[in-house]
């Protein structure tokens, strides 16, 4: 992914105006040259994206109805939670764990819409593309403008420390990687996501940039005037259970499981380099979905529920480029 | 008219965890020491109390630009 620290808040910085060159709004284009780790033959390269790419086509397309309902199920429900707990009808130690779920939940239905894998650019249903990106990150407080930017930047950019916005939770273990995020946040503006993404902003510019900080200030204006809001009017601990702290924890976990862990140890580049496969101790429903993120960085236009099947059938093809796949 | 805006915004920004400290720090920590049943010290309101660590907190952290 991306990483999603407190993505919405704004220094002076980003209020700036950007400079005016155009938004790369797409990911890096593939490269022609071989870039697998094991040395192939030009031909056997040509053979092997042939077939990679014609696996990629049998699984790309189509409208993920699954993940529309998750994106604006998923925040519906965190909206119950707010009545069902103030009224007392949940208690508000079950609230905190469904409203962590559910932050935590939350990105990946806006992952697809960033990678328009909801729908395409022109097409009928584009509209529910942008409602879903828009929407299902409400909670999690990352604008939608912002979050497609700095990850198309991501994915042009993996694991190169000074244009990757997601870098900066790059680590040397699990733990370390935990550490460093809430760490990132501690120091507020100064290191990590917040400041990464600032920059990408700054660096793609234009329009898009320009808009995308409207849109993460007014994100941030009224994340905090709600908070405030709520705490003021005798729903303090709500606003902190229910909301506050079920986002950093997500963040956190999101952190590590779609940016740290594909994208460990962080130190190459390449398209075949950059991403790995891993077996998460607690499966891949509880990695959401990052297990087979390489498949994702080689064809962003893979819906994650398709990402396993399409993962199998291409195993072959990832051993020998000599990919990372972890046991997997 | 908008340079205004964003001198004001920026300066909000600047400020921004003393701000957090009093507008959601403050009245989140009187609601823990209530549902606690934690005294305050000579009978201080427990809003009083979270206002000053509030304050004082978020104080540190925009000086030092760390809450830590």
């Amino acid at each position: 992914m991306t990483a999603i620290p407190n993505p919405t808040r704004l220094s002076p910085a980003p209020l700036h105006p950007a400079p005016l060159h155009p938004a790369p709004l797409h990911p890096a284009p593939l490269h022609p040259a071989p870039l697998s780790r094991t040395p192939l033959s030009r031909a056997r390269d040509a053979e092997l994206r042939r077939q990679e790419f014609a696996i990629a086509k049998k699984y790309s397309g189509g409208t993920p109805w699954r993940i529309v309902a998750w994106g604006l199920g998923n925040f519906a429900a965190w909206l119950t939670l707010w009545p069902l707990v103030m009224t007392g009808t949940l208690p508000l130690w079950a609230g905190f764990i469904l409203a962590t779920v559910s932050i935590t939940l939350s990105y990946l239905p806006s992952h697809e819409a960033q990678h328009s894998n909801i729908a395409r650019p022109g097409t009928k249903l584009r509209w529910l593309n942008e409602l879903v990106g828009h929407v299902s990150t409400l909670h999690l407080v990352f604008p939608f403008k912002t979050a497609r930017i700095t990850h198309l930047e991501h994915h042009a950019h993996t694991n190169n420390p000074e244009l990757d916005p997601d870098y900066s939770v790059t680590a040397n273990g699990w733990w370390d990687a935990i550490v460093t995020s809430v760490r990132n946040r501690i120091a507020r503006e100064t290191a990590g996501t917040n400041a990464a993404y600032r920059r990408a902003l700054d660096r793609v510019g234009g329009e898009a940039a320009a808009q995308a900080r409207k849109e993460a200030l007014i994100f941030t204006v009224s994340y905090w005037a709600i908070l405030a809001g709520l705490a003021w009017s005798g729903f303090a601990l709500e606003a902190l259970l229910l909301w506050w702290l079920p986002r950093h924890i997500a963040i956190t976990y999101i952190q590590l499981l779609l940016s740290w862990a594909p994208h460990h140890p962080g130190v190459e580049t390449g398209r075949y380099k950059d991403t790995r496969a891993f077996k998460y101790v607690f499966g891949n429903y509880a990695a959401l979905g990052m297990e087979y993120h390489i498949i994702h960085h080689l064809h962003p236009a893979i819906p994650l529920h398709k990402n396993m099947a399409a993962y199998r059938e291409m195993k072959p093809i990832l051993e020998e480029r000599g990919c990372t796949l972890g046991g997997l | 008219m908008k340079t205004g805006f964003v001198q004001t915004l920026t300066a909000l920004f600047s400020v921004s965890p003393i701000l957090f400290g009093i507008a959601f720090m403050a009245p989140v920590l009187a609601e823990i020491m209530r549902a606690a049943g934690l005294a305050t010290p000579f009978g201080v309101p427990a809003i009083a109390v979270g206002l000053i660590v509030g304050l004082v907190w978020g104080t540190y952290a925009t000086v030092k630009g760390s809450w830590l």
